[in-house]
């Protein structure tokens, strides 16, 4: 029994990770397609920032935040083989 | 355009002299289709990053930049999240059930041929479809460079590719790539670090693009798209990248599955290096430097060349004719790797997958016969390439290129996703998501906008877009769940689940 609830929560435990780290690699292009839609409000995309335009710096920092979950993953995941 | 044409054969040489230094290392079944899995994480790193970044992202994505301003970014961001859901569901587990192919996956979730040989067979067609796409850019290409028709340099290209494949095979075209890649890199960093210093700044420089866009440079809604059609080519960029096998079977090229994540990471961050200089930099200089320039007009007010040749343009104003030597020597690299890596996913489909499976011969040690019919495969299968891309030498490349993502995105990704993670899937299952996911594709393809009213001249397309993934891939999951739970072989799995 105690065995079983062990595997369940393992379970859980694998399909949260993913499920996660799912949404918040799609994060990016729901932004993207949020511009699309015309859902930005105007402050944001005509604001520049040092003569960069907003959007344009949000999304390189959504570059960068994808290039660092996908380096967070590997850590966790080289971490869980060790174990 | 002397230095172009030396850069150019400088490129074919050291390719070649690659060919010959890994032919003499490609004897065997292992070393020919997955270069032996002794490809570093850092140098499949590099390969794969070649293969993100073909010369269909990087001209097309800078082409839609000088039109329509950021919605571009669907071009810049979805690799990204591509990558991340690969690593995410799909390197581990492919890695540690792949052999030489995609179709080793499957058949370890499903004995048996037929699905590996129709698996064979979507990865033939989309594949060879791609593959069209690239040689129709590289056709035109060499063809500028070295003033020859479009269809000898269609055929000096194809014969390349035939060299490289059949002699060196993956670790040929790996390093291939590893060189292509280091050079687009290299190519990319130096145009943009040459747009900043020739405006003075970063801050200059995108203030002369907004004033040639005529607009704010953050206003999204150039492109016209719609939000389903922005979503639907984004969802196809992003799963098509899932499903496609020259992108799949460099995971098979490392010892394991820790150097398989470790390679996606490093391609994340070499690829958010070049995607973003684009994005920051390159895209807005073409606005500076192209947009208006009478020398790179038509007397029609059209870019010279069409608008694929816009990036190419922007190396002559940044860097004369010697940059755009680089640029076009790089981009024709770009075109040659990525027609390598297609090729080995062919052939050795056809090899492995179909011959090997008929006949039985899998797990033989006697190779040489197998080895043969890849080598002929190369052959027949790039010659077939060739031959369509001087048909459709006059489409557009960006179009045929989505094309094959969402025809991926539908047949590929389906059937590998719910082999990996669903154990009620059956053969009948897969084999009719798949077909309805490629024939939904197909349909909306020919009722879309491009065919149904550009080509076949009708008033009105029948469905309003040509991007229909977030259609089609759905058909596919639902045809692949109802036929696998209404057959009654739905307990065939053996092997029923990977514990990932």
């Amino acid at each position: 029994m105690h065995s079983t609830t062990s595997v369940c929560l393992d379970r859980i435990e694998k399909i949260m990770k993913k499920a996660v780290y799912s949404v918040l690699v799609i994060l990016p292009l729901v932004l993207i397609l949020a511009g699309i839609a015309g859902l930005l409000p105007d402050r944001v995309t005509n604001t520049s920032v040092g003569g960069v335009p907003l959007p344009i710096m949000l999304i390189l920092g959504l570059l960068a935040w994808s290039v660092m979950l996908a380096w967070v993953y590997l850590l966790y995941e080289d971490r869980g083989e060790d174990r | 355009m002397t230095i172009p044409i030396l850069i150019f054969i400088v490129i074919v040489a050291v390719t070649l002299g690659i060919t010959y230094w890994a032919a003499n290392r490609s004897s065997g079944r292992s070393n020919l289709y997955t270069a032996g899995g002794q490809i570093s994480p850092l140098q499949n790193g590099l390969a794969i990053t070649g293969d993100f970044v073909s010369a269909a992202a990087i001209l097309g994505s800078v082409a839609l930049f000088f039109s329509a301003g950021i919605d571009a970014a669907i071009f810049y961001v979805s690799p990204l999240v591509g990558l991340g859901l690969l690593l995410i569901f799909v390197v581990k587990p492919l890695r540690e059930c792949g052999k030489y192919t995609v179709g080793d996956v499957l058949s370890v979730k499903l004995p048996g041929r037929s699905i590996r040989v129709y698996m064979a067979i979507c990865t033939i067609v989309l594949s060879e479809f791609y593959m069209v796409a690239q040689l129709v850019g590289a056709g035109h290409l060499f063809s500028i460079v070295f003033n020859v028709s479009y269809e000898i340099a269609v055929a000096v290209v194809a014969i390349l590719i035939m060299i490289y494949v059949a002699f060196g095979g993956m670790l040929a075209t790996t390093w291939v790539q590893i060189v292509k890649a280091t050079l687009l890199i290299f190519g990319v960093a130096l145009l943009g670090g040459l747009a900043v210093i020739k405006s003075g700044g970063l801050g200059e420089l995108l203030s002369a693009a907004e004033q040639a866009y005529g607009g704010s440079l953050g206003a999204f809604g150039g492109s016209g798209l719609s939000l389903f059609a922005a979503a639907s080519l984004s969802v196809a960029i992003v799963l098509g990248m899932m499903g496609m096998p020259h992108l799949l079977i460099r995971f098979l090229t490392v010892k394991n599955p820790a150097a398989a994540r470790k390679s996606v990471v490093i391609t994340a961050v070499l690829v958010a290096l070049v995607l973003g200089t684009l994005l920051l930099i390159v895209g807005p200089a073409t606005l500076a430097y192209v947009k208006g320039e009478a020398a790179f007009q038509t007397s029609a007010g059209g870019i010279q060349g069409g608008r694929n040749m816009i990036l190419l343009h922007l190396s002559t104003a940044l860097g004369g004719e010697v940059l755009f030597g680089v640029m076009t020597a790089v981009t024709f690299s770009t075109i040659l790797a990525v027609v390598a890596g297609l090729t080995i996913a062919i052939a050795s489909s056809a090899s492995y997958d179909i011959y090997a499976t008929i006949t039985g011969n899998t797990e033989s040690t006697d190779e040489r016969f197998e080895l043969k019919i890849f080598r002929g495969a190369v052959i027949l299968f790039v010659a077939v390439a060739a031959i369509l891309s001087v048909a459709l030498q006059d489409q557009n490349i960006a179009y045929l290129s989505a094309f094959a993502f969402g025809i991926a995105a539908s047949t590929n990704f389906p059937i590998l996703i719910l082999a990996l993670y669903w154990s009620r899937l059956t053969k009948r299952g897969a084999l009719a998501g798949g077909s309805a996911g490629l024939l939904s594709a197909l349909l909306l393809l020919v009722v879309g906008p491009t065919i149904w009213v550009e080509l076949l001249g009708n008033d009105a397309p029948l469905f309003p877009t040509d991007y229909s993934t977030l259609i089609s891939t759905p058909i596919a999951f639902v045809f692949a769940y109802l036929f696998s739970v209404s057959g009654k072989s739905s307990a065939a799995l053996a092997n029923s689940e990977i514990d990932n």
